[in-house]
């Protein structure tokens, strides 16, 4: 592709380099961080493909970061009337019990069929601890039915890039607000704030007993 | 210029594997390998079901167990990790397959102490400990 000036003549030189991916700043997610490393020394759970560049910033800041590649659900098979049900594979993530001060799960919410949300959801309440966070970006109109599941960047705190990287589209869901608390019902949600490219972004945290 | 051993594609070792110079892993090992101040790198067909312990380690195959490396890791996007990593410095490349935990803190987390044993003592002529 050649290129021109604004006047219209031709550009001499060597071709500029491609610009740096402009980030996105997430609030919430800055909170949830900060918020994170006040106790210290925290546990981080990072939910979806591998972004390597944003566990080792968070390990780098002192955190210990886990990586779940989780295996996404499946639907539940419908079943006919006097039909046995069929074994399902349980959500589960490798972690024990209460293990996590922040779980960041990113748009993997959007992936999950609406009849495995709770299930997903309380797996997800399982390895957290009391006060621990969870940010997680729900879509509410999706640009398309399918797609990769996306990655996440950090460039800072509250800077994030969003990225696709290869591989085979699923299919996505959009959740209302009222299915998403239903299934994140461990955990009390601390905000729902709808970006500008109609990606919600919602911090919960599990709340203590008394 | 420093030799570097390898352990070719057809070798399966079973035991603990230590060393007093850099070594590169095609074949398959099981157990342990402890290369203190020396460079551990798993090869593409490398496969390794182990508690490893090195200066820094390349994973450019398999690797299903703990690392803990003096200076770094590095897992390549061919690369497949399954287990925990305790180093000052880590790159873990995009597109790369990793499930665990990283800590890049000197001193580590109490929970991956006290599942990680002590390192063992490596004499100035440590032997290399395997059953073929």
């Amino acid at each position: 592709m050649s290129r021109t000036t604004r006047g219209g003549g031709p550009v001499t030189g060597p071709s500029p380099e491609p610009a740096a991916p402009a980030g996105q700043p997430c609030g919430a997610l800055g909170r949830a961080i900060a918020r994170a490393f006040r106790g210290g020394k925290p546990e981080i759970l990072a939910l979806g493909p591998l972004c390597g560049e944003s566990v080792v910033y968070l390990a780098g800041r002192g955190a210990r970061v886990h990586v779940d590649e989780i295996a996404l659900p499946e639907p539940l098979p419908t079943r006919q009337p006097g039909e046995t049900p069929r074994e399902v594979t349980p959500v589960s993530i490798s972690l024990p019990e209460g293990q996590c001060d922040l779980v960041l799960a990113w748009e993997i919410l959007d992936f999950v069929p609406p009849d495995r949300l709770v299930e997903f959801g309380a797996e997800i309440a399982r390895v957290m601890r009391t006060g621990a966070q969870l940010l997680v970006f729900a879509h509410q109109k999706p640009p398309s039915e399918y797609s990769v599941v996306p990655r996440y960047r950090l460039l800072a705190d509250d800077l994030i890039v969003r990225e696709e990287p290869e591989g085979k589209p699923l299919r996505r869901y959009v959740h209302p607000n009222r299915e998403i608390e239903r299934a994140l019902s461990g955990l009390s949600i601390q905000g729902i704030q709808l970006q500008r490219n109609q990606l919600r972004e919602i911090l919960a945290s599990k709340a203590g007993v008394g | 210029m420093e030799k570097i051993v390898n352990i070719g594609q057809s070798i399966h070792i079973k035991g603990e594997l230590t060393g007093n110079e850099d070594l590169t892993i095609e074949g398959k090992v099981e157990g342990k390998v402890f290369l203190k101040d020396h460079n551990l790198t798993i090869g593409a067909n490398g496969k390794i079901t182990a508690e490893i312990q090195a200066k820094t380690v390349m994973v450019l195959g398999e690797v299903t167990g703990n690392i803990t490396a003096d200076d770094k890791v590095e897992v390549a996007t061919s690369g497949s990790m399954r287990g925990d990593i305790v180093a000052p410095r880590v790159v873990l490349a995009d597109g790369a397959k990793f499930r665990g935990a990283i800590d890049m803190d000197r001193k580590p987390a109490s929970s991956a102490s006290a599942s990680k044993p002590a390192m063992e003592p490596v004499g100035a002529a440590a032997a290399k400990t395997a059953t073929l």
